[in-house]
Order: C-alpha cells, then sequence, then structure tokens
C-alpha cells in the first residue's frame, strides 16, 4: 500500500484535490495522516485534541486547496503549515490556556528530554545521531519557533538572547537539519 | 545586501518556521518571486523542517480516517454512504493516475471479478453441456459405424467364400481331363443353353446355366448323362432368379457318358426323364 501511494506525484494529487476528487483524499489521508498527527499532537500534547484538530486540518485543505499555489512551497509543506498553524492557534486560544497551566520554559525543557515519539521513521536518521547533531540550544530553538509559533522577538525576550542571535542560531540549527536530511 | 548575505542572514529560516510578521514575510516572498536562488533555498529550508516534523509521526486512531471522509462528504452536501458514485455536477474532475485508481477502487474491481467468475461458470456449464451433448453424438456415430463395419465384414467374409467357391469351380473347369459339354436349346426353349464340365477322372460333374427359363415353383431341373441311350441321373438343381451362369456342382457322379440333357421334372426329380420336357441337350 506504501509503495503504491507513493507512486502518485505531489503535482496528481494536487489537480485532483483541485477538482475536488474526493478520492483524493483518501488518498492524502492515508499518505500524510501520520505526519500531521504528529506535529499536531506535538504541539498540542493531547491525542484526543490533536484529533480533532486533524479533522480540522483536512477540511481546512478541502476547504482552501484552490488558494494554494504549488509555486510558492510543497503542498506536503503548505499542509505542514496548516496543521501546525491550527494546532499553535489552539494552544494560545483562550480557553485551551485556562484548562492547561501557563507554558513556560521548563515546559519546553520538558519537551527537548524526550526522545521523539515511538512512531518515529526509522527510514529517516537514527533517533541518537539526531540528538547528538541538534544540540539542546537548537532543539529549544526549533521547537518554540516551529512549534510553538514564537516570534523572533518573543523568542528573543524568553531565551533572553538578541534578536540577531535568534537569527543565526535558528540559521545553524537547521542547517544541521539540512546536514542530516540530505 | 547581497542575496548570498540575505540567504545566510538567518531570515529565510525564520520565514519557514513561521516566526516572522505577516509584513516580513511578504518581503521574503517578494524575494523568492523575484530570486530562484532564494526560492530554491527556502524550499531546502522547507523540506529539512518537514523531515524533522516527520521523525514525530504518529497515527490516530484508525476510526478517524472515515470521520475525515464523511466530514469532507458533509461540506460537500452529500450522504456519506453514495459518495463514491457521486461526482459534483458541472464540477471538472481531474481523474487520479491509473495505478491510485486501480488501488482505490479496489472493492469495485473485486465485484467485476467475482462477475468475472460468475460468467467463467456459466460458460464453463454450457460448455459442458455441448460437450455432453457432441460426445452422446459421437457415440451414437461410433455405434453406427461399428455396425457397418460388422456388416462388411460379414460382406468381405461372404464375398470370400465366393470367391473361394469360384475359384475351386474355376480350377474344376480348367481342369485339362474335363470334357466341356455344350447343351443347346430344343423346341421348347430354342434360346437356352447350358454347359457341363465333366471330368472322366474324378467323376464329376458340374453344371453351367448360361440360359433356362426360370421353372415354376413346383418343378426342378434335372441333369441327365447318357449312355449309349439310356439315361443315368446326375441330380436336381435349383434356379435362382437373375442366376443365369451360375455353376452347380451336380450332386451325383458320373462314370461314363457320351452325352448329357435337362429336363424339367417334379420337384427332387424323376427316375427317369420326362422326354416333353427336354430343354437342352449336347453331345461330348
Amino acid at each position: 500500500m506504501r509503495n503504491k501511494l507513493q507512486e502518485i506525484t505531489e503535482e496528481q494529487l494536487t489537480a485532483a484535490l483541485k477538482s475536488k476528487n474526493r478520492d483524493a483524499v483518501g488518498i492524502l489521508y492515508d499518505k500524510y495522516s501520520s505526519l500531521l498527527f504528529g506535529i499536531i499532537a506535538r504541539i498540542v500534547k493531547s491525542d484526543e485534541t490533536a484529533e480533532d484538530l486533524l479533522q480540522e486540518v483536512f477540511v481546512k485543505i478541502w476547504k482552501n486547496i484552490d488558494s494554494y499555489d504549488p509555486a510558492k512551497a510543497k503542498l506536503v509543506t503548505w499542509m505542514g503549515n496548516i496543521a501546525r498553524n491550527l494546532a499553535i492557534d489552539k494552544i494560545r486560544s483562550k480557553d485551551y490556556k485556562k484548562s492547561k497551566q501557563n507554558h513556560d520554559i521548563e515546559d519546553y525543557v520538558n519537551i527537548i528530554e524526550e526522545s521523539p515519539s515511538s512512531g518515529f521513521n526509522p527510514e529517516h536518521i537514527g533517533v541518537k545521531e539526531m540528538i547528538d547533531i541538534l544540540t539542546p540550544e537548537h532543539r529549544v530553538l526549533i521547537e518554540l519557533v516551529y512549534f510553538q509559533g514564537y516570534t523572533q522577538a518573543e523568542t528573543s525576550e524568553k531565551l533572553g538572547i538578541p534578536l540577531g542571535t535568534v537569527k543565526t542560531r535558528i540559521r545553524s540549527a537547521i542547517n544541521n537539519l539540512r546536514n542530516i536530511y540530505t | 545586501m547581497n542575496i548570498k548575505e540575505y540567504i545566510s542572514s538567518g531570515v529565510l529560516e525564520l520565514y519557514a518556521a513561521g516566526a516572522l510578521s505577516t509584513e516580513e514575510a511578504r518581503d521574503v516572498e517578494g524575494m523568492s518571486l523575484k530570486h530562484p536562488e532564494v526560492k530554491a533555498e527556502i524550499e531546502v529550508i522547507q523540506n529539512a523542517l518537514i523531515s524533522y516534523s516527520a521523525s514525530f509521526k504518529k497515527n490516530p486512531r484508525p476510526e478517524l480516517r472515515q470521520s475525515v471522509l464523511d466530514k469532507i462528504d458533509e461540506l460537500e452536501g452529500k450522504s456519506p454512504s453514495n459518495v463514491l458514485s457521486d461526482s459534483k455536477p458541472g464540477a471538472q474532475t481531474t481523474t487520479l493516475p491509473a495505478n491510485v485508481s486501480k488501488y482505490y477502487e479496489r472493492p469495485q474491481k473485486f465485484r467485476y471479478l467475482m462477475a468475472a467468475v460468475w460468467v467463467f461458470l456459466a460458460l464453463n456449464i454450457i460448455g459442458n453441456i455441448v460437450f455432453y451433448t457432441k460426445l452422446k453424438g459421437t457415440e451414437e456415430q461410433m455405434t453406427s459405424v461399428v455396425n457397418e463395419n460388422n456388416k462388411m465384414k460379414q460382406e468381405y467374409e461372404k464375398i470370400k467364400l465366393d470367391m473361394e467357391k469360384k475359384s475351386t469351380d474355376m480350377k474344376m473347369v480348367m481342369n485339362r481331363s474335363n470334357k466341356v459339354v455344350d447343351m443347346k436349346g430344343m423346341e421348347i426353349a430354342p434360346h437356352s443353353f447350358a454347359t457341363v464340365y465333366w471330368n472322366p477322372n474324378t467323376k464329376q460333374v458340374m453344371l453351367n446355366v448360361n440360359d433356362l427359363p426360370m421353372p415354376p415353383s413346383d418343378k426342378q431341373y434335372q441333369l441327365w448323362a447318357l449312355k449309349d441311350g439310356k439315361p443315368i441321373d446326375a441330380g436336381v438343381f435349383d434356379m435362382k432368379p437373375g442366376s443365369d451362369g451360375d455353376m452347380h456342382m451336380m450332386p451325383l457322379a458320373i462314370a461314363d457318358a457320351d452325352a448329357f440333357a435337362v429336363t424339367l421334372e417334379k420337384k427332387g426329380g424323376s427316375p427317369t426323364p420326362t422326354l416333353t420336357q427336354l430343354y437342352v441337350m449336347g453331345k461330348i
């Protein structure tokens, strides 16, 4: 099944979605649900909430596919951003903040100490290697910016480092990721 | 700031990670449109972030798939049950690549497969009936051929016997010791003719009926040998219609004779010939 799904190009899938081919959603789901769910679950830290959000993500993809521009980003990036933004909006919502404790830096340290989830894909780089390459500093940075939606300024404030350092440090963090994944 | 510096500044990473304000993000998108190398760099960064995200992959509960699809159907105002066959009126639907359709149409394919199996079975049964009927016909033909063959065999045996008889007759007829006596028609039947082959050594007499009228059913022809004017009974013979030319082996031996004659007598023959009924006669 996985092999079959991998035979579909992003272009074909995009075209099918844009023409509102309902079967394409099934394919999209089979191909990307675990990735999107992983992102959401990492952000909201609750599988139940994550499942609700995953549904919303697919609805949003379906509704907004017309505004997706393949020239700007790959489909998977676009969908990942939708998932990330929905989840970040959720944890920043008043209701959510009420039900959960205010997040402070200690929460992120806990996340950082966690090894990647059991759903970690062995086809990718080994956990150990990845942890070795991403220093705790880099991991915190990506966690805050990418998974928690902190702006440059917010990050700078949170970590007590200058704005420019946020910029250069995130560059070197992502460079490390690029070295691992390419 | 040149492009190289711009690329290595870290702003693209902030953009890809979503840490820029809307305005700043718009600036980056503008640069991306103008400079392909910026666009390429952004893509590499995005890929790295997605790959990193993929290391947190997690499967939702399997039931979620259906509820997602149902939700999409709800949006499209369809009841979830009849979605597969439905297509949005007027909407141009891009067909999925063949391999994908194949995968997703498996239940339908299965239905086709079942249909094919049924058709195959039906054809098989029809075929069997046809073959059985043909087999029956062949068996009947076979029987008739066997019967014909038997008939021909019998006929062959008969012909073989005839041939053997003819060959024996011929040998006897051709015997050098034979006396051949032509008997010519008398007044009562001038066209009649018969021939006697008499072997004085073996005393056997054979009669060839060349031409004699058919006798009435209560009468029989009788052959006589004449020696010094005295008749000697040589036996009666039967005639079948169209049996002219038949060779008759006469049952009685004749030791001596100087003439032969045939008379028509009562069935079984007479002790003395009825001279009014003399049909053919010939001298040796």
